[in-house]
């Protein structure tokens, strides 16, 4: 270790061999150099004065403080007295470690200290103005250390330890959020509230002007930038004990593997169902825990996929989707209209199920999930999720390219518990013009809206209704499932076929083979009826 | 008390030297420099500036003693 005052020229080469020791896997040294130009004054040259005695007692006070709180193995640094020209090294600083991660954070403190602490001071020669002292207003700033750490987090860590939900349970965990955009803001926010250790930042887009009504991690200064940019630069603001991890890309094959590994446990914010898709396939195949939110409009959902915990094959979107249709649009928020506060409770109810998976304590408990939240009526209901049989992505993977032609035909291949002479169930979600061209005779339509949702539409809704918490129910299934008309196909009707997706699946996995979803819901209908006219 | 005041930067150009011994009644730093000031028109407040005496960083109220070397230091600019 050593620091000296220099009255003459730096010699950065010898300063490193002094360093430099078989133990180390890397060495950094940063050089403060001279620069044209201060606050907008074109400098000409510099001088520095140092109190020498209490520089060199202050500079090796630093260097010992770095050694005993990094895991570096050795530091020097010189700082320059008298009178310097135009790109002359006025401070240089080594650093040695094992490994680089160290040896960075190390050597970026240092300077930081000597900055704020060496008792030497600056004189400015400017081109056009006089020679001046140079303040410096970095006076009584913060460490971040254990102790501000500490009182950073307080509110959280005074939570009652049952809870498990102590910042220190999130300090190791790693977070991928693909979208930094309405839902990504707040969930980010919150992810980094709670004490994520790192936060993997994926958004190739820049910040737009309409954007900056929803997407709170922005102001009018962003606008222009790269998203991701811009995000990790305030989030660090907020919270000096994040790190974040910049990804300015799309998601796709080519990189999905490669980023994805690094996390545990991927937050989609994205506003396209094919990375929504993509991540879920990625995940499932990795077992890295998957939550994932999409919006319409005024009401979304969220789906809580606890890969990791699998044993075996287990519920996934494609269960739901395996045509990758129905469910919420993919639409551009800001085309089909979007209403903010709702946007921001969908990102923050997604951070908060996704803490509920990196809790160390309570994971192995959560059981994959649908939230399903609608503005109007207020309410959040939650739906239980079940494997499908044929789902896609339990074939081997060359299979699972197959077309969709392909697919469909072995989705309808008999299973051996069905007879020759039964009809073969096809696909779940199906699309058609008009619910009144359904033939009665052959089909059965139920409207499983709540009770809150069908008092305000359609009061002459000639059909059955059955909502959908009376199925969730345990207590009530004598109730429906005598409503139910065996000797009819049953169509299941919902505002926009997430919930009758999600129910039909599970009827079919309980033994109601013959049921179906209204692909695109009653809003579908309402959208094809106002083209018609 | 008989005491040595070391000048530095922008202090040393205001004074016209860089060390001078001084006999004064004060106590404690604060109380020296504000004598100090009256003396040579110091812009800094004592809040802006922080002591060092023989070579340590002390408070601005600590105790003075016979023939100590003190060092006002105004806001640093190293780096």
């Amino acid at each position: 270790m050593f620091f000296t005052i220099s009255n003459t020229e730096i010699k950065t080469g010898e300063l490193e061999e002094d360093l430099i020791e078989s133990k180390a896997g890397a060495l950094v040294s940063f050089s403060g150099l001279v620069r044209d130009m201060n606050e907008g004054q074109p400098v000409a040259s510099l001088e520095y004065e140092v109190y020498t005695a209490l520089a060199t007692s202050e500079g090796q006070k630093i260097l010992s403080e770095a050694l005993e709180s990094f895991d570096i193995l050795d530091a020097g640094a010189v700082h320059r007295a008298g009178h310097l020209q135009l790109s002359d090294t006025a401070v240089w600083i080594g650093v040695t470690a094992r490994h680089r991660g160290a040896a960075f954070k190390a050597c970026r403190w240092i300077i930081d200290e000597i900055k704020h602490r060496l008792p030497v001071w600056k004189k400015e020669h400017y081109v056009h103005a006089p020679a001046m002292w140079v303040q410096c207003h970095h006076h009584d700033h913060l460490h971040w250390d254990q102790k501000t750490r500490s009182q950073y987090f307080e509110a959280q860590a005074n939570l009652p330890e049952h809870f498990s939900l102590q910042p220190e349970q999130f300090a190791d965990r790693r977070v991928l959020v693909v979208g930094a955009g309405g839902l990504g803001s707040p969930a980010l926010l919150q992810l980094a509230a709670a004490g994520i250790g790192s936060l993997g930042i994926c958004d190739p887009d820049q910040v737009s002007l309409n954007n900056l009504q929803r997407q709170s991690l922005y102001t009018t200064a962003d606008i222009g930038k790269f998203k991701a940019d811009a995000a990790a630069a305030w989030l660090s603001l907020r919270n000096p004990f994040l790190k974040t991890i910049i990804h300015k890309c799309y998601l796709d094959e080519s990189n999905a593997d490669d980023i994805i590994c690094n996390y545990d446990l991927v937050l989609d914010c994205s506003d396209n169902l094919a990375t929504t898709f993509l991540l879920n396939e990625y995940c499932y195949q990795q077992g890295i825990d998957y939550v994932s939110a999409s919006i319409h409009q005024i009401d979304g959902q969220i789906l809580v996929l606890p890969f990791s915990t699998y044993q075996g094959p287990g519920p996934c979107m494609a269960c739901l989707w395996p045509e990758q249709a129905g469910g919420l649009s993919s639409a551009a928020c800001s085309q089909t209209g979007v209403l903010a506060s709702a946007v921001q409770i969908l990102g923050h109810l997604e951070a908060g199920e996704a803490l509920k998976l990196l809790q160390h304590r309570h994971k192995d408990h959560r059981s994959p999930c649908m939230l399903l939240y609608q503005f109007e009526n207020s309410s959040l209901q939650r739906l239980s999720l079940h494997h499908r049989p044929n789902c896609p992505l339990d074939q081997p993977p060359e299979q699972q390219h197959q077309t969709n032609e392909s697919r469909a035909l072995a989705e309808n291949a008999p299973g051996p518990a069905e007879s020759p002479g039964d009809v073969h169930s096809g696909p779940v979600n199906i699309s058609i013009a008009a619910i009144s061209e359904l033939d009665p005779l052959d089909w059965q339509i139920i409207d499983i809206r709540e009770d809150a949702e069908r008092s305000a539409n359609e009061t002459n809704w000639q059909h059955e209704h059955i909502p959908c918490s009376s199925f969730q129910n345990p207590a009530r299934q004598s109730d429906w499932e005598s409503r139910l008309e065996h000797s009819k196909k049953t169509l299941l009707v919902c505002t926009t076929a997430a919930r009758s997706t999600v129910l039909a699946h599970y009827l079919r996995s309980n033994g109601f083979t013959r049921v179906y979803s209204l692909n695109g819901g009653l809003q579908g209908q309402r959208l094809t009826a106002q083209l018609l006219f | 008390m008989k005491i040595q005041v070391q000048y530095y930067a922008a202090l040393r150009e205001k004074t016209g030297t860089s060390l001078e011994e001084i006999h004064s009644a004060a106590r404690t730093p604060r109380d020296l420099y504000r004598e100090l000031q009256s003396r040579y028109g110091f812009a800094y407040e004592p809040e802006q500036l922080r002591a060092a005496v023989n070579d340590s960083f002390r408070d601005m109220d600590c105790e003075l003693q016979e023939n100590d070397l003190i060092v006002f230091i105004p806001p640093v600019a190293g780096g």
